[in-house]
């Protein structure tokens, strides 16, 4: 069974680069999400069981994704991708349940390393 | 090239270099960062980079740690930080600075791993161009106060130009004033004497012929009488009694009343370096009201509300008749088509409050604050110098006096004017 | 006028939000206090538009700093002259301020800004350019080169909440070098 995989980020450009930047031999199907709204609505309707998850988006932003889902106490792995990098962000997002934190721009060894680490490879 | 060739190029390079490690521990130093040092050091490596300036060390770090950290060059110039390092100036001998101006550059050097392990410094020297710099921006500091002061020399004399024209123009103005009033002393003078004898001499004249008549009526025969009587009648004898006596007060009040303008004319051409005295303020309004009378003309009324014990100013008397002439001939300019002067005179202490009022066709808004600038007018070319109001001005300040104006386009306009009392010197 | 599209409006924007993320990281670690960012504004200008936006910046420094290689163009720092002493106080500058301090502060913050952000956008597109040494600008005084006629000029705002610090960084990229950031761009946009 393939992983349903969500990626939201605001930018086209972005979700690019991170689809660009999965692994090949992970079986997964990609959902792709524009803004929070679309990122809840792929973790209800099960799209979601891995969320990378952008910080800075329109109609409600990472910070709220995380809120809502922690207390839905949904099971999904967030692993939240920003341009934000300072430690203040970082800590703030592990804080409210994020998996783990990675810089924009997004490495594919940097990826594929977290994956494995997460277990998910 | 081989490893020595870039070594001797470093060398020779006319720019201080030093590189330190992450401890901030001198590692290399080219001859001109170590020889253009004024402290003595034989060997810098090894040393820390701190201890070895103190002066500048918390710089230093500061600028370090920040490459350090942000992997960036960073740069400081001479403009904010002269002498980062104590090094002589490179013209010991011609130069101005004794001191090298420097700007340098902090630049990070990374390893394969992209780790900055060392940070090279470079010390450029730009004595010559700060001390071109310095001088160019003293110069222009020269320069401008040179044209600030020249600047208040050619405003001193633009006023001072302005004043000599009008003080030209009143002193030939009364200089003229002076001659005619001279001239039309003498005969007006024996004028007046004389209609005052001719006056006296014809109330005798008919006096003696109305007895005549009276006697002639009662002695004589009808046929003289009524001879008489028609000669009377022909020459009109009656009306001449009646008129002449009219004739001669009208031609009296005449001659006093040019007296009176002769007068005027020649107080107002009183050379005005009198000194300070009591002057009379109700005798100089009107003396200006005469000296104006062909203003007033007939559509102008004037009301005066003045106390009624005289009022002395301490001032110039011939100052203080040019400011009411002038506001008031302005005034009377404004009221071309009729209406009401005021002139309220108060006492308050040892202060005189002058008001000067008139329903004319007032001053604008955007005007107000420019009528006492000289050579500013509302008139047309020709008919006005624009002086009237500035030399007003320049009269109270002279004064120490307070001025206000309120003014309403198509209203009217209103001078204040606050005067100090004259006292008499104590002793 | 310059144009480009959405998906290069969105992807310039997206690249320049990395770079002032990096910015920000930048002075953040420097000192060690949270430093928020809008979105970059990306826009077209005419010289009275640009002229027009320095001017609305009063009470606030400038300096600028110029780069050149593959694209050119400058990086101009507005700085709001309240948050000086604060930010000065924790990066262990004397104060009161004088007037060179003060000038040493901004050139300091305008290099860590526009270094981290140039080297932030420069390597996600591999484009290869030089930062010069910042100077100061005094925008009222300068009247800028009209051989221009159209620029493309990215706005982003720094500040960090508890010291007043406001700070504005526009990079302003030159006619030509437009295109050249536009080769890179597509081509990460294509396939």
């Amino acid at each position: 069974m393939p992983i349903p995989v969500t990626i939201a980020d605001d930018s086209a450009l972005s979700r690019k680069t991170i689809k660009r930047a999965l692994p090949e031999d992970w079986d997964i199907t990609i959902h792709e999400a524009k803004n929070g709204v679309e990122a809840l609505e792929a973790v209800h309707t099960g799209l979601a069981e891995v969320l990378f998850l952008d910080l800075q988006m329109p109609q409600m932003d990472g910070f709220e994704v995380l809120k809502e889902l922690q207390q839905e106490h949904q099971k999904t792995i967030v692993i939240v991708i920003s341009a934000d990098i300072q430690p203040a962000a970082q800590a703030l997002v592990s804080s409210m349940g994020a998996f783990r934190f990675l810089q924009k721009p997004l490495k594919a060894d940097q990826l594929r390393e977290t994956l494995l680490d997460v277990g998910l490879l | 090239m081989e490893k020595s060739e870039f070594e001797r190029v470093i060398e020779q390079l006319p720019i201080g270099a030093c590189i330190i490690n992450q401890d901030m521990t001198i590692t290399f130093a080219n001859p001109t960062f170590l020889g253009g040092l004024t402290i003595r050091q034989p060997d810098l490596v090894g040393q820390h980079l701190l201890s070895v300036f103190e002066e500048q060390a918390r710089f230093l770090k500061r600028k370090i740690d920040s490459v350090l950290i942000l992997k960036n060059p960073s740069f400081s110039y001479w403009q904010q930080r002269p002498h980062v390092f104590p090094m002589r100036s490179s013209r010991p001998i011609t130069g101005d600075e004794s001191q090298m101006y420097q700007n340098v550059q902090f630049m990070p050097l990374s390893n394969d791993n992209a780790e900055v392990t060392h940070v090279s410094i470079f010390v450029t020297d730009v004595t010559a161009e700060a001390s071109y710099f310095i001088q160019q921006s003293d110069l222009k500091n020269v320069l401008e106060e040179e044209h600030q002061q020249l600047k208040a020399l050619h405003q001193e004399l633009k006023v001072a130009q302005k004043q000599m024209l009008q003080s030209e123009k009143m002193a030939s103005i009364g200089q003229l004033a002076a001659g005619v009033a001279h001239e039309i002393n003498n005969p007006i003078g024996f004028v007046s004497s004389n209609l005052e004898t001719l006056k006296d001499y014809a109330l005798k004249l008919i006096k003696t012929t109305q007895t005549q008549k009276k006697i002639i009526v009662k002695q004589a025969e009808e046929r003289f009488i009524k001879l008489l009587e028609d000669v009377y009648e022909r020459h009109g004898v009656d009306f001449i009694v009646e008129d002449l006596p009219e004739l001669l007060d009208e031609s009296l009040n005449g001659a006093e009343r040019v007296k009176k303008i002769v007068n005027s004319l020649r107080d107002f051409a009183l050379n005005d370096e009198e000194g300070w005295a009591e002057v009379d303020l109700y005798a100089e309004i009107e003396s200006t009201l005469v000296v104006l009378k062909n203003e007033l003309n007939y559509k102008v009324q004037v009301e005066k509300d003045l106390p009624q014990e005289p009022v002395f100013i301490d001032g110039k008397a011939g100052k203080i008749r040019q400011l009411l002439f002038n506001v008031i001939l302005n005034s009377l300019q404004a009221m071309s088509s009729g209406g009401t002067l005021t002139i309220d005179c108060k006492k308050n202490g040892d202060k005189i409050t002058l008001l000067i009022k008139d329903t004319g066709a007032g001053i604008a808004e955007s005007d107000l604050e420019r009528i006492f600038d000289p050579f500013f007018t509302t008139k047309e070319i020709g008919q006005g110098t624009g002086l009237g109001l500035s030399e007003v001005y320049t009269i109270i300040e002279e004064h120490e006096a307070g001025i206000d104006v309120l003014s309403k386009e198509g209203e009217g306009t209103c001078f204040t004017f606050v005067f100090n009392t004259f006292k008499a010197p104590l002793n | 006028m310059i144009e480009i599209n959405e998906d290069e409006r969105d992807a310039l924007q997206e690249i320049m939000n990395i770079s002032m993320g990096q910015a920000a990281d930048a002075l953040a670690r420097l000192i060690q206090t949270k430093v928020s960012l809008s979105i970059p504004a990306i826009q077209a200008m005419s010289p009275e538009d640009f002229q027009g936006m320095i001017n609305s910046l009063s009470d606030n420094w400038f300096a600028r700093q110029s780069f050149t290689g593959t694209i050119r163009g400058e990086v101009i720092m507005s700085m709001h002259k309240d948050g000086c002493n604060a930010l000065a106080e924790v990066m262990d500058f004397d104060l009161p301020l004088d007037d060179a301090a003060t000038e040493e502060l901004v050139l300091e913050v305008t290099n860590i800004l526009s270094a981290a952000c140039l080297q932030g956008f420069t390597s996600q597109l591999e484009l290869s350019t030089q930062l010069n040494m910042p100077a100061f600008y005094y925008p009222l005084q300068s009247v800028h080169s009209n051989e221009w006629s159209s620029i493309l000029i990215i706005e982003v705002e720094f500040f960090i909440e508890q010291m007043q610090f406001d700070a504005r960084i526009l990079i302003g990229l030159s006619e030509g070098s437009i295109e050249q950031l536009l080769i890179p761009i597509k081509a990460l946009l294509e396939d």
